[in-house]
């Protein structure tokens, strides 16, 4: 049996050297070296070999298979480069421009809005979404805005005819006794969504721009509170550390109210033009929900408060990508969108 | 608002060392938001005193003079065509590098050495418009004149230019009406450093006798105290040159001494006032009244206007002569030669004159003030600090009339419990009770210490529209102890899933296949449409909610569907694209009663607002643009698990081919269609182009969407493939033909088509379909005699059904 093994192994050999194309190649290595081939044949018998010789011919065979299939693979390496250079009529320019499938874009708002639903996602907030078309009652009355403040005049909000008490919402912020009605308390949510301003539009005004709004209701939420879910949140959208500032600002829906900065991501605070030199740029409003608007919830105040905040999705997007009109985010020109 | 640092200084003393920057920035962290801070010495760089040593006339034009002058030790040469020039004269000289405004008008320029007429000058004389200072330095034409200067000294010195200006965001004081002056923002400053607060001057006076002064509010809703006083002895001239200074430098031109003070003390303490001159008060009476509909009123800038039944005039016994709150009447205005005036110190109704001023687009400084809710005793408090400035500006002014004061403000007394607990649990830290009791005495609260809990007076100015409840004390307490000192926490909560919004989830999955797979962009729109948006798609507007108070033609409706404005995008961008491939996701408003509720537990909801998902596909020369948009419809279903079928149906939007329209169902809800636009809608939108457009409910598919997938088991047998291809009748229908394929026999598992062409020579109106169909059982293998058995079946249906030619 290990003559016969020899023999084969130098009869293949001899065959395979002498093969000439792949074609040629494929046959032999059929004969010699596949599942019904010659080699499998006689180590199918190795099975009922006993004693010693069974090891030694296994090895023997095996040892001569891995040969045999070494020097195939030689030769079908050599051929391959023959075929290459017998065929010039294919010559294809490799410098030619692939063959791109086409994409199509997503509109950087969408880009960016969910990039900030999943840093909140992560610090276990929900995603809600709810009416553009609002009532009075949830984008003021409820929010501690009395019909007599300024922010409800029809140079602030578009109104709708034969409609009274019905209006294009303002803020986001409509959506939180709206949100405190549905799920109660404690809560964390966020609302990101198209809202609408009755102003004339230019390079940095429109009347249609994006805002997301965030609301957190438990026990004895603070100040402090605040300043770090703001710390930790921008972290995640700016993906570093970024220094935050709280200065008093003026919203009726929360007591107290802030301003909230941000370290100039253009200079770090060093000042720029950006920052109009100061190194800040004003970001985010917010505050601890004011005592009203938890009562306008069905809430009460003396269990529960909390904090809410608000930014404008379009400024973070053109400061990302360094877009210098706002009016391009509605414009559908696909110069624009193409460039997402 | 304009706030100027010297002015601040009248009411505190700074600690040493505290520069405007550090001081900016404390009010922007405690109280205002402060934007620049302005040093005005900036605005006189490069310029200094210069003596006049030598005059020559300009040999080349006959108002030049040439001159040398002299600043310190250098003699510099320059032309100047200022008519009071003299030698010796001191005058200010702008040299190279400073920055005019050439005759005091247009923009700001920077100055360079220049050839005027072939003589150089180096730099300018200045009058006093050309660099902004007090207007009574230089004569019309000339150029300024300072006697008394000497020669090399800083111009911004002599001239007292010397302040510095803090430029306030007049939004972060809206809620504080207390800081529309100087001496309020001062007030604020003492807190914040902790500052000794001066006392306003005020000095005691008689009153008078010889004016018989009647005040009658009878509109009483718009006018809640109005106090009146007469004065004589006035002589008017203009104001003392530190006064002028003062306003100069946050913005108000002087105009007389009277007029001044007015707008002094509004500058001072945020309360607005008013003068008369009384030889136009008829009958020394004031009448507080509602304006007639249509009435006519002259105001002080000499704009007639016509009035509203819902606007306040003051009037006296025969006619207005004042348009409350927000501006005077011409006839009755202060002129050089008055000698007695009456003062109106008045308490007018915030919303009122906001409106007011709205309306008649005057928004005064008065009237910002006024809207922002005043301090019902800020009136008698103005009304004493005019009368003390008036004495001090004209020694010779009497008041002649007693102080009449019609008051129907009801005095309210606020006291607020603030718990500590409470506190240092908003704060999120803990402040020890005596900084809470300074910081608030520092805010002029009264406090009274009742262990646990104090007991909280707001002080009068802090009372309307702002200090109310213990959340505002809390405001108080952190913002001066500072946001900055407070030790970051993190905020315990449960340990919660958040609930999954399905609604995103669709949306992303839809939105990234499309975009990312299907080669199609995502666009925004406005809500809003135009008539020329809808029509083109045959949509009535009467369909459409209105805005109200809509800004342009294009912007009237609330869109109806999201084609109104995706053609529009089809339309702009046919300009520089062959190929276009665009959806957008967004709500559609119709008039029906939608989901949402107006107000909380009643049964009245605002209108539908549906989210819709739409797209449009352009390809010029694709004739079968339709089949593209069907299979990109397909793909998305597909990959979403909608169970879908399509209808033939003859509900095609006019905008739609009849022809080429097909209802995507599920079950039996419409969950939307593709269709080919009309072609005279494509031309008239400028589309070189066949235009395919597909519509979802994006509601339903949400509904629809399933995660579900199951494993099936793949094939143990080897199936068969036989390919057809046949010659059938262009109207002969690809759907008929498969179904009939597929119910030949329970072992066709699949028939698919893989080519499909029109030729004349194949003959006219004949279409050639080639197609795969695949044949297995699951529990055996086939025999080829079976196989060809079923082919032979299929080809005799194709030939006596659909009448095939089988090639």
């Amino acid at each position: 049996m290990e003559l016969d093994l020899k023999k084969l192994k130098d009869q293949a050999m001899a065959e395979f050297k002498k093969s000439k194309t792949l074609a040629d190649l494929d046959k032999l290595e059929t004969k010699y070296l596949g599942r019904k081939g010659e080699l499998s044949a006689i180590l199918r018998k190795v099975k009922d070999l006993t004693g010693e010789a069974k090891p030694k011919i296994g090895q023997l065979a095996n040892q001569i298979k891995l040969e045999l299939e070494k020097i195939v693979a030689e030769l079908r390496h050599e051929f391959g480069h023959l075929a290459d250079k017998a065929k010039p009529a294919h010559y294809l320019d490799i410098t030619l421009p692939g063959q791109k499938p086409a994409l199509g874009h997503l509109h950087p708002i969408t880009i960016i809005t969910r990039q900030l639903e999943e840093v909140f996602v992560k610090m276990g907030f929900m995603v809600l979404e709810g009416p553009e078309l609002e009532s009075e009652y949830y984008n003021f009355e409820s929010l501690n805005i009395p019909a007599t403040h300024p922010a409800r005049d029809i140079q602030d909000t578009f109104y709708i005819k034969d409609q009274p008490g019905w209006l294009l919402r303002t803020q986001t912020s409509n959506q939180q006794v709206r949100t405190m009605e549905k799920y109660g308390a404690p809560l964390r949510a966020i609302f990101p969504g198209r809202v609408f301003r009755c102003e004339a539009t230019d390079v940095r005004h429109e009347t249609t721009f994006y805002q997301l709004e965030g609301l957190m209701i438990d026990k004895d939420i603070s100040i402090a509170h605040l300043v770090t879910a703001l710390k930790v949140m921008l972290k995640g959208i700016f993906k570093k550390d970024v220094k935050v500032r709280l200065r008093p600002g003026y919203f009726p829906f929360v007591e107290p109210g802030f301003e909230v900065d941000v370290s100039c991501l253009l200079c770090d605070g060093e000042g720029c033009g950006l920052c109009k030199k100061t190194g800040w740029v004003e970001m985010i409003g917010a505050g601890l929900v004011h005592p009203k608007v938890l009562q306008a919830g069905g809430l009460d105040p003396k269990i529960w408060s909390g904090f809410a905040f608000g930014m404008g999705i379009n400024r973070l997007v053109m400061l990302k990508y360094g877009i210098d009109d706002i009016r391009l985010f509605m414009s559908g020109d696909l110069r624009f969108l193409e460039q997402f | 608002m304009k706030i100027s640092l010297n002015w601040l200084k009248e009411y505190i003393d700074l600690p040493k060392g505290v520069t405007p920057q550090e001081l900016a920035l404390k009010l922007t962290m405690a109280t205002v938001e402060v934007e620049e801070v302005i040093e005005q010495r900036a605005a006189f760089a490069n310029m200094v005193v210069a003596e006049i040593m030598e005059i020559v006339d300009h040999p080349q034009a006959d108002r030049l003079k040439v001159c040398k002058v002299k600043a310190g030790k250098e003699i510099y040469q320059v032309v100047c065509g200022g008519n009071n020039v003299y030698k010796g004269m001191k005058g200010v000289l702008a040299l190279p590098g400073a920055t005019v405004k050439w005759h005091g008008q247009g923009e700001p320029v920077k100055l360079e050495k220049a050839t005027i007429r072939g003589i150089e000058s180096f730099g300018m004389l200045c009058g006093a418009q050309e660099i902004g200072a007090g207007y009574e330095l230089s004569p019309a034409g000339g150029v300024i004149d300072l006697p008394g200067a000497k020669a090399g000294q800083s111009a911004a010195d002599i001239l007292g230019q010397n302040d510095v200006i803090f430029d306030v965001d007049n939004k972060s004081i809206t809620h504080r009406p207390d800081l529309w002056g100087h001496y309020g923002i001062a007030r604020e400053v003492a807190a914040i450093y902790g500052l000794k607060f001066k006392d306003l001057k005020l000095a005691k006076f008689k009153e008078g006798n010889a004016v018989d002064l009647k005040i009658n509010i009878e509109d009483t809703q718009n006018c809640s105290r109005y106090l009146g006083l007469a004065m004589s002895g006035i002589v008017i001239e203009p104001s003392p040159v530190w006064m002028q200074r003062l306003l100069i430098a946050v913005g108000t031109r002087p105009i007389n001494n009277l007029v001044d003070i007015t707008n002094f003390v509004m500058l001072e303490l945020g309360r607005p006032s008013h003068a008369f001159d009384r030889r136009d008060v008829t009958g020394d009476a004031i009448i507080v009244r509602r304006a007639a509909k249509g009435e006519k009123f002259t105001t002080l800038d000499g704009q007639e206007r016509s009035l509203t039944e819902q606007m306040c005039l003051v009037c006296d016994a025969a006619r207005p002569v004042d348009l409350a709150g927000i501006m005077g009447g011409q006839n009755s205005e202060i002129k050089n030669d008055t000698t007695q005036i009456i003062l109106e110190l008045a308490n007018f109704n915030p919303v009122n004159i906001r409106k007011t001023a709205q309306q008649l687009n005057l928004r005064t400084e008065a009237a910002t003030r006024f809207e922002k809710s005043l301090a019902p005793d800020l009136a008698e408090l103005g009304l004493k600090r005019i009368v003390t400035l008036i004495q001090q500006l004209i020694p010779e002014a009497k008041v002649a009339s007693k102080m009449v004061d019609v008051n129907l403000d009801k005095q309210e007394d606020r006291l607020i419990e603030l718990n500590l607990e409470f506190l240092n649990k908003r704060v999120g830290q803990d402040i020890p009770k005596k900084e809470v009791v300074a910081i608030l005495e520092r805010l002029l609260f009264l406090v009274k210490d009742k262990g646990e809990t104090l007991l909280v007076t707001p002080p009068s100015f802090r009372v309307a529209k702002d200090i109310s409840i213990p959340e505002d004390l809390v405001e108080e307490v952190a913002r001066i102890y500072g946001y900055d000192n407070i030790s970051p926490r993190l905020p315990r909560a449960d340990l919660l899933l958040p609930e999954d919004n399905i609604n995103l989830l669709v949306a992303k999955k839809t939105k990234d296949l499309l975009a990312q797979a299907l080669g199609s962009t995502e666009v925004y729109n406005y809500s809003f449409v135009g008539p020329a948006a809808a029509s083109p798609l045959g949509l009535k507007l009467t369909d459409h909610y209105e805005v109200a108070n809509f800004l342009t033609e294009e912007q009237r409706y609330l869109r109806t569907s999201l084609f109104e404005n995706l053609f529009k995008n089809l339309q702009s961008n046919s300009r520089f694209y062959q190929t276009i491939n665009i959806f957008e996701l967004g709500r559609v408003y119709t008039k029906h009663e939608g989901g949402f509720a107006a107000q909380p537990s009643q049964k009245s909801f605002l209108g539908k607002q549906e989210q819709m998902l739409a797209g449009l596909v352009a390809e010029a020369r694709n004739q079968k643009v339709f089949l593209k948009a069907k299979g990109m419809v397909e793909t998305s279903l597909d990959y979403l698990e909608v169970d879908y079928n399509y209808h033939v149906s003859d509900k095609a939007p006019a905008y739609v081919k009849s022809d080429r329209y097909l209802e995507i169902k599920v079950a039996d809800q419409v969950l939307g269609w593709v269709g080919e636009l009309q072609d005279n809608l494509c031309q008239q939108l400028d589309a070189h182009s066949q235009v395919a457009v597909w519509e979802l409910h994006f509601e339903l598919l949400v509904k629809f969407f399933q995660d579900n997938k199951k494993y099936h088991a793949l094939p143990k047998y080897p199936g068969m493939a036989y390919d057809f291809s046949v010659l059938v009748d262009e109207q002969a229908n690809w759907a008929k033909i498969r179904q009939a394929v597929l119910e030949a026999s329970p072992l066709i598992k699949k028939v698919e088509l893989f080519d499909t062409f029109t030729l004349e020579k194949l003959g006219p109106d004949k279409t050639s379909l080639a197609f795969h169909v695949y044949l297995a059982d699951e529990s055996r293998t086939l025999t080829s005699a079976e196989g060809d058995g079923l082919r032979d079946k299929i080809i005799d249906l194709l030939k006596h059904k659909f009448k095939a030619e089988v090639r």
